[in-house]
């Protein structure tokens, strides 16, 4: 079950909540993109008989953005699936202190996966590596933002894991 | 090692750290990392990027956000009032009305978006409230919602097909969603003879005034006509998404992309269309939307793992030669999941089942698109059945004065129904076979 999906309140206070929740926007704004660019395509197509060459591979980017953009706000607050009964059967400093260990494991499986990523994005920048498309791009910047998206999860992970939240001893 | 250990540890350790309470993603990361190093050594961590890359720019799935955004435009324009008003003025006067609303309209949500939670969470805080006031059983009013609620991933469009269907080789997401539409109308018949057969044997289950003048008295003939005019802008919505993919003008991808739009053009319809709105269902598409793919994009090289340590083509050999009836082996691929689902996210399992299935399917020549729709139907059975079902969580969430003992106990029989359903569904295929193999 998910952990809570609370929308932002206000202005974010820290320099990561600000990080995160603008890449949330982001991936609200990548996902609009998605809409027109799909429903060009399909107008192209049929009224003006002439498709576009880069409605497909534009959507499968950003769809990538959608994800890894929106994932760690999530983290956030704690809004991934996770089955969360045994933990929630724990009480008071038991409950807490498991909470702030899954959180640091959480922290250290994401920033390893966020570090590979990243390796292999700067490997495909140095290869001059680009996606197999009509108007190829440069493929670590598809690469580059999944990265960005496990690392800023770390760090969310990273400070659950640093800073409980109120109540959980 | 051989591969009984190999995928024991591998489904111990993603199982174990599961049940830990740790995210489902990273647990998939955790022991696909460990995976590759134990098999390949550093050496393959390009394998495991890469693995993320092709899932997460994976253009099928954007059919995902796209079909969760048009829910939400719908659901948070309130387009979906105008929708209750006139199916509740054509449902008419008969005992029990409202049961027959809420599964009605459960069917007709189910052709608007995907997703058994956003409707058990609506029809829990708008409706349920509704039939305690008016004397409704509040056991067979959760029951009913729980069951129309589930009608949501199985009548297209529906979020886990297309998972199913970008995962799977050999098998068209269009296919599959077609493919559920026999089966999600069975379904919601099936509900409807349940309902009416608790409240022939139990009339107290269904207010007298249910039958009385007021706001249920029989509709006029203006009343009517105007309630079927008040649907047909929902056509245009359900016309973007299956018309265009049974046209083959759209690929499912594209048809939710326009589905998303005729959902707008409803809303404006209804005067419900704000710039506030729309941001606010971009906002909750996209972060549903990473829920659910950060899920599939970290698992996706689990498969690959057991594929490389042989894992797999060591159980397609054991379960080979076991020669076992097919309709044997389909009560045990069913029955797996219909276990597990009761205390594992279904897409966690689906994930994990999906490189561990597939070749089993093959090698007993099942129909894919017949396979894969019971197996969603299992799945969507798992998210009701207690005690761990989203479909649960989202109707106690939704209706505070209900308590989860008493969602549990109204999920029973409803699961009980359901099983019925794909008991009739493995016996008769054609119910599922028919309309994908037309197109």
């Amino acid at each position: 079950m998910t952990q809570g999906t609370a929308p932002p309140a206000g202005w974010p206070r820290t320099l990561l909540d600000r990080l995160t929740q603008g890449s949330a926007l982001l991936a609200a704004a990548a996902l609009a993109v998605i809409v027109l660019a799909y429903s060009t395509e399909i107008a192209a197509r049929y009224l003006f008989n002439a498709p576009t060459e880069w409605a497909h591979d534009l959507v499968s980017y950003l769809l990538a953005a959608v994800v890894f953009l929106a994932a760690p706000d999530l983290a956030r607050v704690r809004g991934h699936v996770a089955i969360s009964f045994l933990v929630e059967g724990l009480k008071g400093r038991a409950r807490g202190l498991a909470q702030r260990a899954l959180a640091a494991l959480a922290a250290a499986a994401t920033a390893a996966a966020g570090a590979i990523v990243a390796g292999e994005a700067l490997r495909q920048l140095e290869r001059g590596i680009v996606t197999i498309a009509v108007h190829p791009i440069p493929k670590w910047w598809i690469t580059g933002v999944i990265a960005y998206g496990l690392l800023l999860m770390a760090l969310q992970f990273l400070r659950h894991a640093a800073r409980p939240d109120p109540g959980e001893g | 090692m051989g591969w009984v250990e190999t995928l024991l540890l591998a489904l111990g350790a993603l199982l174990g750290l599961m049940a830990l309470g740790l995210p489902v993603f990273v647990a998939f990361l955790i022991v696909n990392l460990l995976g590759i190093v134990a098999l390949f050594g550093t050496r393959a961590f390009g394998l495991f990027a890469n693995s993320i890359y092709e899932t997460a720019t994976s253009e099928s799935l954007v059919a995902i956000p796209l079909f969760i955004l048009l829910g939400e435009i719908l659901f948070r324009s309130g387009s979906v009032d105008v929708l209750f008003r006139a199916i509740d003025t054509l449902v008419g006067r008969i005992r029990g009305r409202l049961y027959v609303v809420v599964v009605a309209l459960s069917t007709a949500f189910g052709a608007l978006s995907g997703s058994a939670v956003a409707v058990a969470a609506m029809l829990g805080r708008s409706l349920l409230p509704r039939m305690r006031t008016r004397g409704y059983d509040a056991g067979l009013s959760s029951a009913v919602i729980l069951g129309g609620a589930s009608l949501a991933p199985i009548i297209p469009p529906s979020l886990l097909v297309v998972v199913v269907g970008s995962l799977v080789k050999n098998v068209s997401i269009a296919g599959l969603l077609i493919a559920g539409i026999g089966p999600g109308l069975l379904l919601g018949g099936m509900m409807l003879a349940y309902v009416a057969f608790r409240v022939w044997r139990r009339p107290a289950l269904a207010p007298q005034d249910s039958t009385r003048d007021g706001e249920t008295a029989a509709p006029g003939l203006r009343e009517v006509a105007h309630a079927l005019v008040s649907l047909l802008p929902f056509t245009l919505v359900i016309l973007s998404v299956m018309g265009f993919i049974l046209a083959g003008i759209a690929t499912p991808s594209e048809s939710a992309a326009t589905g998303v739009l005729a959902a707008v053009l409803v809303a404006a319809i209804y005067r419900r269309l704000s710039l506030a709105m729309l941001g606010g269902a971009l906002w909750e598409a996209a972060r549903l939307t990473a829920i659910i793919l950060v899920i599939v994009a970290s698992s996706k090289l689990f498969g690959q793992v057991l594929s490389f340590s042989g894992a797999t083509r060591g159980l397609v050999t054991f379960v080979t030669t076991l020669e076992l009836a097919p309709w044997l082996m389909l009560l045990l691929l069913m029955l797996v999941p219909f276990v597990i689902c009761m205390f594992v996210d279904q897409i966690a399992f689906l994930l994990l089942a999906i490189p561990l299935y597939e070749p089993i399917m093959q090698h007993y020549g099942f129909d894919p698109i017949w396979f894969w729709t019971l197996f969603l139907i299992n799945l969507t059975i798992g998210s009701l059945t207690p005690p761990f079902g989203y479909t649960l969580f989202a109707l106690k969430g939704a209706a505070a004065e209900l308590s989860i003992a008493a969602v549990f106990r109204a999920a029973w029989p409803v699961v009980a129904v359901f099983v019925f359903g794909l008991l009739l569904l493995a016996l008769a295929p054609g119910i599922v076979t028919f309309l994908p193999s037309q197109f």
